[in-house]
């Protein structure tokens, strides 16, 4: 429209006198222009994911000229780190929502207390941080059962609404949250990690301890999106959170499956605290209520309710907060990846790769 | 089957009630539920014929779909029994009452609209080995078998459906009436014995009732699958049922052949009486 407008106003304009096959040309050329744009919006409302892909990809080359290789790579590197621990919380946060439309305003507490029980494990027993990751593992997705089968079972057996468990979740949050301060103090602790060797690689560096969260991240949350794609009791969780009361009725025991994947969302929630205990060095009993507004928009960003989302909202949130600390002050970084949050969503409600719903 | 008629003592004295009790693939006697003082279910008694085409027709709010809820164990019942094959199994949960044997469908269709098709099938399948990430990893050759088997099954029914173009389409993407298709495929994986129908032909053009009516007709010759379907469509019930319950009230008013319930002054003045008043 715009080009034709511009092309028409020129063509009015101009002294020179134009002949017939010149006019026919222009407009014919302008045609294409237009139909080329009309295929361009076609192609990004056709495929969100990939325009947003290739917006964020620009972003990335325009950051990498601006500033050069070794300040955009070294941001990278500790995207990439916020991004390991951001996405193993979320796609946790995501997959309870999808199953149970239960909005666990707890979950960040999930990790504090992973953190902590790997504390107990590896400073106050004193055993290797491997075996205390595991017992939080174990533990957080105890608490997660536990949880289910005391308060979330029973409340839905008396059919409560969404905007009652919403509370309770709140509610559940602050009891972790204060029972881990009555019980450790309010104070800064750390594991036994070393957080001061580091490994250089094409004069990037990064911690010793960073690169085994990044690895051990990136192979939980691959087996974890195996098994959701794969294995059966993954597609029973995703047919629970397709349609509940249909699952059942296919013989799917939706109980047992509503019981693994909170053993699933609190290990994994575990497993991310102790990581991001590891990578930052230093906690406190506000780790998770501080990390869960972060887990909330990687949800968001993703789609809420899809897993694959979620996975890809974390390490992009995580990209993009680093990333801007090139450009603005590394405090306001929080605000540039709710910014970025906003903005998708402004665009795009349902996320970047959530279906928009017929119903 | 014996067994069946020796659970429901107090029941079946005559010796040609017992003898119908015998053939019974379901047998509700007492049931109640109340939804706050609604009595949606006053003692409701019934039996369904194995190997027949059993019809449930009533006034709307008689209770017949609440009726399929709590036999297939979605609502919880205060009071009465159930018996599926001679086994109560009032108080199971859904799920494996629907694994014994009973399936069901809902008054509106549902799919799993953002998983393909094949997979809306298999999900139903019964005892899957591949629940477990462990026996993908440790078993990869037994449960890619079983998988085989299953996928098999599941396509061939999607063939007798004329699904099979759509195996690997999203749910969400059929039309309403292959949806109606998948679902009576879908409900078939379960290998059932009994399945109940909630109104399978509300809002269907006639060239799709034709063919489900066909699907019906041919599953129970073939596999002895029993059906047990509620239904407004007069044509369909009088048509194609060897039986007719009738409910008003949360309680079976009338229950025979299609020829001697229509024939019942109870049903006429309950049930037909005030259809016509409602017009």
């Amino acid at each position: 429209m715009w080009v034709a407008a511009s092309a028409a106003y020129s063509l009015a304009n101009d002294e020179r006198r134009w002949d017939t096959g010149e006019v026919v040309e222009l407009m014919r050329s302008v045609r294409a222009l237009d139909a080329q744009r009309g295929r361009l919006r076609r192609a990004v409302g056709a495929r969100p994911a990939l325009a947003g892909l290739a917006f964020f990809l620009a972003i990335a080359i325009a950051l990498l000229i601006a500033k050069g290789a070794n300040a955009f790579g070294q941001t990278t590197v500790f995207g990439v780190v916020s991004g390991s621990y951001f996405a193993l919380g979320a796609v946790g946060l995501t997959i309870v929502y999808g199953v149970l439309r239960l909005v666990n305003f707890a979950h960040g507490d999930f990790l504090t207390f992973g953190a902590y029980m790997a504390f107990v494990i590896n400073v106050t027993v004193g055993l290797p941080l491997i075996v205390a990751v595991l017992f939080a593992i174990a533990t957080t997705g105890a608490v997660g059962v536990g949880l289910e089968l005391f308060m979330w079972r029973p409340m839905r057996a008396k059919g409560a609404g969404m905007l009652p468990l919403l509370l309770m979740s709140i509610g559940l949050a602050f009891v972790i949250r204060n029972g881990i301060q009555m019980v450790a103090g309010t104070g800064e602790r750390n594991l036994r990690v070393n957080v001061t060797s580091t490994i250089a690689f094409l004069g990037l560096r990064i911690g010793r301890t960073e690169l085994i969260v990044v690895l051990t991240s990136v192979v939980v949350l691959t087996l974890v999106g195996l098994m959701l794609r794969f294995t059966s009791l993954g597609k029973q969780m995703r047919a629970l959170a397709d349609n509940a009361e249909l699952a059942e009725a296919s013989g799917v025991d939706t109980n047992r499956i509503i019981l693994a994947t909170w053993l699933l969302a609190g290990g994994l929630a575990g497993l991310a605290g102790v990581l991001y205990a590891s990578a930052v060095g230093v906690f406190t009993p506000d780790l998770g209520f501080l990390l869960l507004l972060s887990l909330f928009a990687a949800v968001i960003l993703g789609g809420i309710g899809d897993a694959y989302g979620a996975l890809a909202g974390g390490f992009l949130l995580g990209l993009i907060q680093e990333w801007s600390t090139l450009v603005i002050d590394a405090r306001w970084k929080v605000a540039v990846g709710f910014a970025a949050l906003i903005i998708t969503l402004v665009l795009r409600p349902q996320g970047i790769f959530g279906r928009a719903r017929a119903i | 089957m014996a067994e069946a008629a020796v659970r429901v003592p107090g029941r079946g004295d005559e010796p040609s009630a017992a003898a119908d009790r015998d053939d019974a693939i379901l047998t509700v006697s007492g049931l109640e539920l109340r939804f706050g003082g609604v009595h949606a279910l006053a003692g409701t008694d019934l039996d369904v014929r194995r190997g027949s085409i059993t019809a449930l027709i009533g006034p709307n709010g008689a209770g017949k779909t609440t009726l399929f809820n709590a036999v297939t164990g979605f609502y919880r019942a205060e009071r009465g029994v159930v018996l599926f094959d001679g086994q109560p199994v009032l108080g199971r949960p859904p799920h494996a009452i629907a694994r014994l044997g009973m399936a069901r469908t809902f008054q509106l269709t549902k799919t799993l609209a953002a998983m393909p098709v094949l997979d809306n099938m298999m999900l139903a399948a019964p005892d899957q080995p591949g629940e477990r990430l462990a026996n993908v990893v440790l078993h990869p050759r037994r449960w890619r078998a079983r998988e085989d088997v299953v996928r098999a099954r599941a396509l061939a029914l999607l063939d007798t459906f004329d699904l099979r173009d759509q195996a690997y389409a999203y749910a969400g993407t059929l039309s309403g009436g292959q949806r109606k298709l998948l679902e009576l495929a879908r409900v078939l994986m379960l290998e059932p014995r009994l399945i109940l129908l909630d109104e399978p032909m509300a809002g269907i053009n006639p060239a799709l009732a034709q063919r489900l009516l066909e699907h019906i007709h041919a599953l129970r010759e073939r596999e002895h699958v029993t059906f047990f379907f509620i239904e407004h469509d007069m044509d369909v019930v009088m048509g194609q049922s060897d039986r007719v319950v009738v409910m008003s009230q949360g309680e079976v008013i009338a229950d025979g052949t299609p020829e001697r319930v229509s024939r019942d002054a109870r049903v006429i003045d309950a049930y037909l009486g005030s259809v016509e008043d409602d017009r």
